[in-house]
């Protein structure tokens, strides 16, 4: 989820008809850059939308930072609502390796758990996201390859990159076979993600909306408003951002895993 | 020739003496029947067992585990460490009781980390994700997964409300989350469920405990170096085992070779038939042995027939019986597993009974070889006849001396019924009994081994328990004992927590009534040497309470007890059994591998103790806790001031506490009568075995009697020429049988009487470590004696009936 929230909050200009060539990598390493906003901090709505359209809304704050080596980052989400998760908060801290560390502080126990790799494959927390779509990805760990450009499902044209796990345990942790991505030729953020699982079939596709400038010094935008949809189990999941502060000197120590639980 | 003999001779015999083949055909049906559903019920609860540990396993190279009460999750930051390991996931084990409206049901709990699951097991779920909201599943202890089977079987589903038991007391969980019967699913038989970690040990009390940690390997050609790695760094209190390596528990094997024992005894019973009706066969086909002597058959070819006679019954009976071990194995497999559970403090899995050809084909192979190896001696010895002496009908009597020896003994045993003598049957019967002197041998052999078999285990029952009932008298003081509904006897009452403990003296009433404290006592088992010892963790009772938890003389156990509680060196009180099993003196050291490390106790005294057979150790509960990091407590003992009180005290706790904690609280003389069922319980397998041994003996019996009228068929016939009646003739089979059932119980009491003697005194210390005293029932007498001579004159109505049917000419023409 961070991940594509981050890729989705920066652009740059709208591109011209004619695109400049790139290399599929160098589209995806502009993608990177485009997201290293200094820190953000939002209030979210997540929706989980069944098969038979019920809803069920959760509501968090979220924390983002880059952290010092300029690639990764740090991500803080504690729960407000319903009160069954009120204060349980996900740490989430980007490695350089593609490697995260998830903890999940739950306050029942008062205890933090560690959410092991094997299963940050798998779904965050009930969504159809999973804990791999919101980290980072290490650039150096995938192939990408550059598919026709097409136009983005919400205006203007977008590079189409293929991606896929160099190794298989890239691909373990990652969970799927490869991920085809709209990238907008304005501001290198994505527009569509489609997935596709081990196995190869198109699990789920991913929509960006709502693009707005949130960095207006240094050109980052923010998509405010993010939908995922699997198509095997016919469950959606929503996004929605309000409230978004951004460049606000949040501190490291928010980040710190001794400091989760504090409110 | 030898085949058309064969052919003829033997489907000759055979068909011609259709009764007496099905006599003999059913006796080896039920031996090798019984053996043969021993045999599947073993094997295939060996494997449930197997199979159990490998689905709760999953992916695990390696798992450890620091007996009953877990180790701390703190242990594996310390795994963590060692290279190689890939994946470390902790595990938490509970049984305990679905409740039901008023009934429950026994249910496996596994308390997993789901964040970290996925490395070692995988659970198929038909909606994609294993919890329906895994931040609220994670959050809410009262979460819980169940198998889609068993919630199809309790009508349950997602949001669906149950209640368990947990060490604090009766909770209501919510079930948020289905998964299908697979993997660690599909273990216990389906009776299973899941939780996250965290909520299981809330809600069981384990504070920081986990039961077991699996481990994934890297590389898994590393195993046994990573193995021995992880035993240096955590020592000798932990067991590092890989999966497929793990045995049952040396308890179900000493009760299942038990149970074979006991199965093999019938068994040999069905032998000893076979045995027996084919010497009294040679017997009476001599005049055809010398016949066939004299026309050029060899003594090989004379063995061969008989042999081979004995192998075609043996083979048709092993055939059926394999079928019948099949039938029985499915209809008492249930029985034996309670049997077993209750015995082993274990969670037995009732296993499925499985029939392979192979299995088919062992119990038919062992059973006609084991037939024909019976009929080997009667054989030989009718090969052995002189074609004069055979065509001539002379018995060779070269009795051995221990033969003669034994007809003496015999004579003179029957002058004891020289009463009956003074009626004609009497004389009669008691004259055939000793004119046919082997055949009625082998009657009385086969009621004595069948009856001394039931003598036996009715003996060690009642030393078992008059034991462990006296014991209890004097060392179970308490006029109320409370824990957690289950048996008590088995200890299988699940652990609660020790805050029971503030609410029991809470309530105002109680707390009048009680002359002390609560007392605290936590039972659990625990590796020591190999072996699994008892552990008794009391909390202090107090010097007005004597200390009557020893089994010692009052001054004796005050002083003890003073020592043991008070005093600040580390002492352990011991059972006589743990000194003998572990050659221990008082006064010596012993150590203790705990799971918070090496505890080194001095061995302060030895008392009596029936709660284990590998020895029972007595530890103050706050040294307990202190090395176990547990606080639970598996019953509360009462003293009241006025004894009178008990039931209304008992009702009171009831009231307030019984519904919401799942309490039984029962009295002094109802715990004292539950351990009395749970020991007849213990027992209860055996009734099976000593059945088929009674049938066997009452088969053996009416083949005899059969036999018996052949040979005596012109004899009857005099008889009946010279003017016995019907009702004579009838009487003279009854007579004899009576006498014979009369000497086989008599005998089957003095055999019963030394084996049990044998047993309790000797064998079940040596072997299996309870130091039990001797008990001999004397009621058994006049039951055994009924018993027996009801299967002999029973089994022999029919005989004797078929006898008063031959007409005078028929008997008189008989050759």
């Amino acid at each position: 989820m961070n991940k594509l929230i981050c890729i989705l909050i920066f652009s740059s200009q709208i591109a011209e008809a004619a695109l400049p060539i790139l290399e599929a990598k160098g589209v995806m390493a502009k993608n990177e850059q485009a997201r290293q906003l200094s820190d953000v901090k939002a209030d979210t709505k997540l929706t989980n939308i069944d098969k038979g359209g019920s809803e069920n809304v959760k509501k968090f704050t979220w924390w983002r930072k880059l952290a010092p080596n300029k690639v990764n980052f740090n991500t803080l989400t504690r729960f407000q609502s319903p009160a069954e998760i009120r204060d349980e908060a996900v740490l989430f801290l980007e490695k350089e390796n593609g490697k995260s560390e998830v903890l999940l502080y739950l306050p029942a126990f008062k205890k933090t758990r560690r959410v092991e790799n094997q299963a940050q494959s798998q779904s965050f927390m009930g969504s159809q996201f999973s804990y791999s779509d919101i980290s980072t990805p290490d650039l150096n760990s995938f192939d990408y390859k550059l598919l026709p450009e097409s136009t983005c499902h919400d205006g203007g044209v977008c590079y189409v990159v293929e991606s896929t796990p160099k190794t298989v345990e890239v691909k373990e942790r990652f969970g799927y076979s490869k991920q085809i991505q709209q990238i907008r030729s304005d501001n290198f953020m994505v527009s569509q993600v489609e997935y596709f699982n081990l196995e190869g079939q198109k699990l789920k596709k991913l929509m960006a909306y709502e693009n707005k400038e949130v960095d207006s010094q240094n050109s980052k935008w923010m998509a405010h408003r993010l939908e995922v949809e699997n198509f095997l189990n016919s469950k959606k999941t929503k996004i929605e951002f309000s409230n978004v502060k951004v460049n606000q000197g949040i501190s490291d120590a928010l980040f710190a895993p001794q400091n989760i639980s504090r409110k | 020739m030898l085949l058309n003999l064969i052919r003829y001779i033997n489907l000759r015999q055979i068909l011609s003496k259709p009764l007496r083949s099905f006599l003999l055909i059913a006796g080896i049906t039920i031996g090798v029947g019984l053996f043969s559903s021993i045999l599947l019920i073993n094997k295939a609860t060996l494997s449930a067992f197997k199979e159990n540990v490998m689905n709760i396993s999953g992916q695990a190279d390696l798992m450890i585990s620091a007996g009953k009460t877990g180790f701390s999750e703190e242990k594996i930051r310390i795994i963590e460490e060692i290279s190689g390991i890939k994946n470390i996931v902790p595990l938490v084990e509970e049984n305990t009781r679905l409740l039901i409206g008023n009934k429950s049901e026994s249910l496996v709990i596994l308390g997993v980390d789901l964040l970290r699951e996925s490395a070692v097991r995988t659970y198929k779920v038909s909606n994609q994700e294993i919890m329906e909201d895994p931040l609220v599943f994670l959050n809410q202890p009262n979460s819980i997964i169940f198998s889609t089977i068993l919630a199809q079987r309790l009508g349950l589903s997602l949001d669906s409300r149950v209640k368990i038991q947990t060490a604090r007391g009766v909770k209501e969980l919510v079930v948020r989350g289905l998964i299908e019967p697979e993997g660690a699913a599909k273990a216990y038989n389906g009776s299973i469920a899941i939780m996250d970690i965290d909520g299981a040990r809330m809600l069981f009390a384990r504070e920081d405990n986990i039961d077991r940690a699996d481990i994934v390997l890297r590389e898994k050609n590393s195993l046994e170096e990573i193995q021995q790695k992880l035993i240096g760094v955590l020592g000798p209190a932990y067991q590092v085992q890989a999966p497929q390596s793990i045995n049952t528990d040396r308890l179900i094997s000493v009760y299942q070779t038990i149970l074979l024992l006991f199965g093999s005894l019938a068994f040999i019973i069905g032998l000893l038939l076979v045995a027996n009706t084919t010497h009294i066969a040679t017997v009476e086909r001599r005049k055809e042995i010398g016949i066939l002597r004299s026309i050029g058959a060899t003594e090989k070819n004379i063995l061969f027939i008989f042999l081979s006679e004995s192998f075609l019954i043996g083979l048709v009976g092993s055939t059926l019986g394999s079928f019948l071990g099949f039938i029985l194995a499915k209809s008492l497999v249930g029985q034996v597993t309670e049997a077993l559970s209750a015995q082993s403090l274990m969670n037995v899995p009732v296993a499925v009974i499985t029939y392979r050809p192979s299995d088919f084909l062992l119990a038919v192979f062992v059973g006609t070889i084991v037939s024909s190896a019976a009929a080997l001696w009667p054989s030989y010895s009718a090969s052995r006849l002189q074609p004069i002496e055979a065509v001539k009908n002379q018995v060779n009597m070269r009795s051995s001396k221990m033969a003669q020896h034994m007809s003496a003994l015999m004579r003179s045993i029957l002058s004891c019924f020289s009463f009956l003598r003074r009626s004609i049957v009497g004389r009669l019967a008691i004259d055939n009994i000793q004119r046919n002197f082997g055949r009625s041998i082998a009657n009385i052999f086969a009621l004595q081994l069948s009856l001394s078999l039931v003598i036996t285990i009715a003996i060690i029952n009642v030393s078992f328990q008059n034991s462990i009932f006296n014991w209890l008298d004097k060392i179970l003081r308490a006029d109320i004992v409370v824990s957690s509904a289950g048996a008590l006897f088995s200890v299988q009452a699940r652990p609660i927590h020790e805050e029971l403990k503030l609410d029991l003296a809470a309530i105002p009433e109680v707390k009048e009534n009680l002359a002390s404290a609560p007392t605290a006592m936590r039972f659990l088992h625990f590796k020591y040497s190999d072996r699994t010892v008892a552990i008794k963790a009391f909390d202090d009772p107090g010097v007005e309470s004597k200390y009557k938890m020893f089994d010692l003389p009052e001054s004796e156990a005050v002083r003890i007890g003073e020592r043991l509680f008070q005093s600040t060196e580390r002492q352990v009180v011991v059972s006589n059994n743990f000194l003998s099993r572990f050659q221990k003196k008082i006064g010596e050291s012993i150590t203790l591998e705990t799971p918070g490390g090496p505890l080194e106790l001095s061995i302060l005294a030895s008392v009596k103790d029936f709660a284990s057979n590998e020895g029972v150790l007595y530890l103050p509960r706050d040294l307990y806790k202190k090395y176990w990091n547990d606080h639970l407590v598996s019953a509360f003992y009462l003293k009241l001031k006025d004894s009178s009180q008990a039931i209304a005290t008992r009702q009171l706790i009831d009231q307030k506490l019984g519904e919401a904690f799942h309490l039984q609280v029962v009295l002094n003389s109802e715990v004292k009568k539950g351990f009395k069922e749970g020991i007849n319980n213990s027992f209860k397998y055996t009734k099976a075995i000593e059945l088929a041994a009674l049938i066997c003996a009452a088969l053996s019996m009416m083949n005899m009697m059969f036999i018996s009228i052949l040979e005596r068929t012109r004899e009857i016939g005099l008889m009946r020429a010279i003017g016995q009646t019907k009702m004579q003739t009838f009487s003279v089979f009854i007579y004899e049988a009576a006498i014979q059932g009369f000497l086989g119980v008599f005998f089957a009491i003095v055999t019963g009487f030394l084996c049990s003697f044998l047993w309790v005194n000797y064998l079940m210390s040596e072997i299996l470590g309870w130091n039990i005293d001797f008990y001999f029932p004397i009621e058994i007498i006049p039951i055994t004696f009924a018993i027996g001579i009801l299967i002999s004159v029973i089994s022999t109505l029919v005989p004797a009936f078929q006898a008063t049917q031959l007409s005078v000419r028929d008997g008189l023409s008989y050759e």
